[in-house]
């Protein structure tokens, strides 16, 4: 038999948020300057797996993602059987800056995908000097709805199975069939309503039309990458929302879709590597 | 496209076998001017029939253009064509009827309809 200790660590750490108690898991591996990533709707820290074992990566970066409360293997607060679940954009900013309190993170550089591209928007309106940059991965500062979220979580639908073939056509074909399903697998496993609950922020409140051109570059530089066969944060999209902040940057990359760490951690960590030589550089 | 061929692949489709277990509904897709009515029980493809129909009976339909199910079903896909949402979003493809049968029944149904994709693709 032949077996492998990976790098990642996992541990979970407790703070109040919003006068509530929160049990947080996060994982992380590397050394260096702090990679914070945050994982797309509906799925967890399991995303970024193939960052966390890369040594190009790892050797200069410490790379640290925390599952959402609700998500992965944080808890959902006391309470949580008698409300609705729904992320808002006032709630998922003070959770990071919380989260970064809590383990003592110092200006990370930060890249989240999907709802975390579209939160990095925020974060870079209204905090970029916490962070040394921003990486927004399929990152837009809205998505119009062009489907109806509520049967993700229904009693006459498995709301798991619905959820993972609500975002399987996301990916590229041609990505690795072992890495496409590991990531379908992080959506079945997500908690009842957990998905559609996030979907909120997505499709509703995490509009930030009209606000991204007051975005200061200067304070942390920002770094679009989205996948060409994304069509819910398309490369149009992107490009949209990032002419219209000045200095910063848009890569589109090419065989990958909407979930690029996960569905082809190769294939995605190839292109951003020259995105974290230029902040290492900087740094 | 050979529709009859179309059953034997879906039907010999591990993938739809395993992950489409227990779906059964009833589909009328479409495809510019013509019909097929697609109805499957158990995660299998049962009966495929070819319209033209007077007032088919269906659980939820997909109706789109020639071009845009062309489009779908290439073998490799260009980029944001390769998933039913993707013409949704961009009003190429309409769903109507039981949207619940639809969302129950999607993990079968884009499985299913993967098997469109073969090298000649036509209506």
């Amino acid at each position: 038999m032949s077996a492998a200790l990976e790098p990642v660590t996992g541990r979970y750490v407790r703070f109040d948020f919003e006068g509530r108690a929160q049990r947080v898991y996060f994982e992380e591996a590397g050394q260096g300057i702090p990679l914070l990533c945050l994982h797309t709707a509906g799925s967890d820290t399991r995303q970024f797996r193939g960052l966390m074992n890369d040594a190009r990566v790892t050797q200069r970066f410490r790379v640290i993602a925390f599952d959402l409360p609700w998500h992965g293997k944080s808890s959902p607060p006391a309470g949580w059987q008698t409300e609705q679940y729904r992320l808002t954009s006032v709630t998922y900013t003070g959770l990071i800056l919380a989260f970064m309190q809590a383990i003592g993170l110092e200006r990370p550089v930060v890249m989240g995908c999907s709802i975390g591209g579209r939160i990095c928007l925020n974060l870079a309106l209204a905090h970029a000097a916490r962070f040394r940059a921003i990486v927004g991965l399929q990152s837009a500062a809205n998505t119009p709805r062009y489907y109806d979220p509520a049967w993700l979580s229904h009693p006459e639908v498995n709301g798991q199975v619905a959820s993972a073939a609500t975002v399987m056509g996301l990916m590229c074909p041609e990505s690795p069939q072992a890495e496409r399903w590991e990531t379908l697998w992080h959506y079945m496993q997500g908690g009842p309503g957990v998905f559609r609950g996030d979907l909120y922020f997505y499709q509703i409140d995490g509009d930030y039309r009209g606000r991204v051109k007051d975005i200061d570059t200067k304070v942390a530089p920002y770094y679009f990458l989205t996948g060409e066969y994304d069509y819910s944060c398309s490369p149009e999209d992107t490009q949209e929302t990032a002419a219209g902040i000045a200095g910063a940057k848009v890569r589109i990359m090419k065989k990958l879709g909407h979930f690029p760490m996960s569905e082809n951690p190769q294939a995605f960590i190839a292109e951003l590597l020259p995105v974290l030589d230029e902040i290492a550089a900087a740094s | 496209m050979d529709w009859k061929d179309f059953a034997e692949r879906v039907n010999a489709d591990p993938l739809v076998a395993r992950q489409g277990a227990g779906s059964s509904f009833r589909l009328l897709l479409r495809w510019g001017e013509k019909d097929h009515l697609l109805e499957v029980r158990d995660g299998r493809l049962a009966e495929h029939r070819p319209g033209p129909f007077v007032m088919p009976q269906c659980d939820f339909a997909l109706a789109g253009s020639d071009d845009a199910w062309t489009r779908f079903a290439q073998l490799q896909p260009a980029p944001r064509d390769q998933d039913l949402f993707a013409f949704f979003r961009r009003g190429e493809i309409a769903l109507t009827g039981d949207t619940r049968k639809f969302y129950a029944h999607q993990m079968c149904l884009k499985l299913m309809l993967a098997n469109l994709r073969t090298a000649e693709v036509r209506s």
